[in-house]
């Protein structure tokens, strides 16, 4: 019985690794599953320009977390690239141009998102990529694509930092956490007139970027008395963390994580434990879904954001949220921004091929960079030199009955907004 | 200090219903079943999908304690069969082949099983309507403190579950030939015990356990995601390893060790840091106890 002893004492430290690398915001928990390339790349003639008139196809590599933990978001998000693919193929927009997707899951893990961009870069026919989604996975994706010119769009990446790494493929359409955060601490501070916070975040990149802007916008606007607590991504059971904010009795607990479901349960534990705080997330709980249906009555009420006016109030929005909700029931926090996101690209791409032939790397990206135009989001798209968005401005909806209604939109007021 | 008491009893009583599957199974075939937990996690779907026979809308058809009760058995009937099928298919043809073979195929199990799910539910967490099973005014109010109803089913259900198991272990043929076949699997079979059938009981009494589990948690988490019963399964896991794996009574308690550890643990120090408080705690017991809280030195066959 000694090799069973030895095998236990083995597998405790496996367990041990794990869990600590788990805690550590790293999702090691995702599955292993596979990811399906849908197109196969049209036998090695695009790398040479064709001939004027001749049809063209060219890929658009769409990153993001298609399996794991972050799954729901980055299928509804490929789903939407795909129809935007469809939808500009079949709009005759394209010219000689055919658009296919090339799928790279990354489970928002950087290390696979890596391999994910080292594919990308060394398949000649990508001219652009959508995604990735989150910030850790951008920030590894971004040095393999800057040497090859390969322009990247996120549609939610919010990191702050990711704009200031000097990469010129970099654009973004989502705010940076440096606008969100001063934003959402602007809305708490002078529309909800809030006295003291909690703030509950989950150690991701995001959570905890978020987190930590908000915290320090909140003092600017002169609330101190701010308390914090971090949860894991995949912890279910918030009963500990619970009865601290119920000791602390807050005026409001705001929620740093990207994960609706757990703010649903978080909502649904305190009502439970029979207490009641007023609770705010950002954009990633905006999930109709996850937080108001799986939320069974107890998140009425919450607030969160949304990037630009609710996809529903936008007349341009219309067709593409009939035609995706037609198809797969509900949208979620970033579906109607990677639509827009690849439609973005696919502009550029056009703009680049100007002229006839295979567009090239580098024309796709000056031409991505030098985007003005208006889509489906409801204000116009524009990059700064850096590549963040010029525009973006942030909504605060609320959770009423079984849907969301706008409350504001924020427009950053001293002491909220960046010095300049 | 009552809610941290609540906390812990509920947190407890749900590793000891699944850490037992795990202990049961290493005490009579010496293998870590890690498909375990992907029968606890499918387990919390099938009350999902009870609930959705029961759900018009908003309200439910029928008595929630009617609707719950139809949860616990169609949870236990679904994985005990799902496990005795798993042991039956992915287990017994390997029983004699190196150590390690066993124990890929259950790692095999539990992935594949964890991945089907996750496709067929698109990897979104399912909820579980606990606000109208279990309304919280049924809540218990100690002082200031609200003891959810979801709370109470769990503690009471676990307490019943254990009796059940300790009459059943303790008194019952089987409970007995169970016990024998541990001991010593060889002279059990000589004594005329058919040992495929303990085998396939173990695994059956061990998923009725988890599917209980899995219910329970599913309400108390409000929700079921196809990921559940891994990240649970790890601390289960370890609970039994805790009280000493192969023994039943150190697995629940190493179940209650662990629960105390980790909420106390989260509750005065960091509820970041509980994972690290919980295993320092294992790896100091195990130091100084390598065979668990109540684990017996195993005898060395010669």
């Amino acid at each position: 019985m000694k090799i069973s002893r030895t095998l236990i004492a083995l597998l405790t430290l496996l367990l041990v690794v794990g869990l600590v690398l788990a805690a550590c915001g790293g999702g090691t928990t995702t599955t292993t599953g596979v990811a399906t390339d849908t197109t196969v790349a049209p036998s090695g003639d695009t790398t040479t320009s064709a001939p004027a008139g001749e049809k063209v196809t060219v890929k658009i590599g769409a990153a993001g977390p298609y399996t794991g933990d972050l799954a729901q978001i980055g299928t509804d998000s490929l789903q939407a690239i795909k129809m935007a693919v469809e939808d500009y193929n079949a709009s005759g927009k394209a010219g000689n141009i055919t658009f296919a997707v090339e799928v790279g899951d990354d489970g928002a893990d950087p290390a696979k998102a890596a391999t994910v961009a080292q594919r990308f870069v060394s398949d000649p026919a990508v001219v652009g990529v959508v995604g990735t989604m989150t910030s850790g996975a951008v920030e590894s994706q971004l040095p393999i694509l800057d040497p090859e010119d390969l322009a990247m769009i996120t549609m939610s990446a919010s990191r702050t930092t990711l704009s200031q790494g000097g990469f010129h493929v970099f654009h973004r359409i989502a705010p940076a956490d440096a606008k969100q955060g001063p934003s959402i601490a602007q809305f708490m501070v002078n529309d909800l007139k809030i006295k003291n916070a909690y703030i509950i975040d989950d150690k991701s990149s995001y959570g905890q970027g978020l987190a930590d802007e908000t915290e320090a916008a909140m003092k600017l606007g002169g609330i101190t008395d701010i308390e914090r607590a971090s949860i894991a991504p995949t912890d279910k059971d918030f009963s500990s963390v619970l009865s601290k904010v119920k000791e602390k009795n807050p005026s409001i607990l705001f929620l740093s994580i990207p994960s609706a479901s757990q703010a649903a349960a978080i909502a649904k534990q305190m009502k439970s434990m029979g207490f009641q705080v007023q609770m705010m997330g950002a954009d990633g709980i905006k999930d109709t879904t996850q937080l108001i249906k799986n939320g069974g009555g107890a998140t009425e009420g919450v607030y969160c954001t949304n990037f630009g006016p609710l996809p529903e109030t936008v007349p341009a929005a219309k067709p593409f949220l009939d035609k995706y909700i037609a198809k797969y029931g509900v949208t979620s926090a970033f579906t109607v921004n990677s639509y827009e996101a690849a439609n973005v690209m696919m502009d550029a791409v056009v703009a680049a091929a100007a002229g006839g032939g295979h567009p090239t790397r580098k024309a796709v990206n000056d031409a991505l960079s030098a985007t003005n135009s208006t889509g489906i989001l409801g204000f116009p798209i524009a990059f700064t030199p850096e590549g963040d968005s010029t525009a973006a401005p942030i909504w605060v909806v609320q959770v009423k009955g079984d849907t969301f209604v706008p409350v504001t939109g924020i427009d950053l007021v001293a002491p909220f907004a960046p010095a300049k | 200090m009552t809610q941290q008491v609540v906390n812990v009893l509920t947190l407890g009583s749900v590793y000891a219903l699944f850490a037992l599957g795990y202990s049961m199974v290493y005490g009579i075939l010496t293998m870590l079943n890690f498909a375990h937990g992907e029968v606890f996690m499918i387990g919390g779907f099938v009350a999902y999908i009870v609930q959705q026979q029961f759900l018009d809308g908003d309200q439910l058809t029928a008595n929630p304690v009617v609707v719950i009760l139809c949860m616990l058995v169609a949870a236990m009937a679904v994985c005990g069969v799902l496990a005795v099928a798993i042991e039956f298919f992915a287990y017994r043809p390997l029983r004699n082949a190196a150590r390690l073979a066993p124990l890929i195929s259950a790692l095999a199990m539990s992935i594949l099983l964890r991945n089907i799910v996750g496709v067929l539910t698109g990897f979104r967490a399912k909820p579980i309507r606990t606000d109208l099973l279990l309304p919280s005014s049924w809540a218990i109010h100690i002082g200031d403190v609200t003891i959810g109803a979801d709370r109470v089913l769990i503690i009471v259900v676990t307490a019943v579950a254990l009796i059940g198991l300790e009459i059943f272990m303790g008194r019952s043929r089987m409970g007995k030939a169970m016990r024998a076949t541990a001991q010593d699997r060889e002279a059990a079979s000589f004594m005329g015990i058919s040992v495929n059938r303990v085998i396939s009981t173990t695994f059956l009494v061990g998923a009725m356990l988890a599917g209980i589990a899995g219910v329970l948690t599913g309400l108390y988490y409000t929700q079921v995601d196809f990921a559940m019963g891994f990240a649970l399964g790890m601390k289960a896991f370890t609970a039994a390893v805790l009280g000493g794996i192969g023994n039943l009574r150190g697995a629940v308690l190493g179940a209650f060790v662990l629960a105390t550890a980790e909420v106390l643990g989260s509750y005065y120090i960091s509820f970041m840091y509980r994972d690290v408080i919980a295993f320092t705690l294992l790896i100091v017991l195990l130091l100084f106890k390598p065979s668990g809280l109540l684990g017996s030195q195993a005898p060395v066959k010669v």
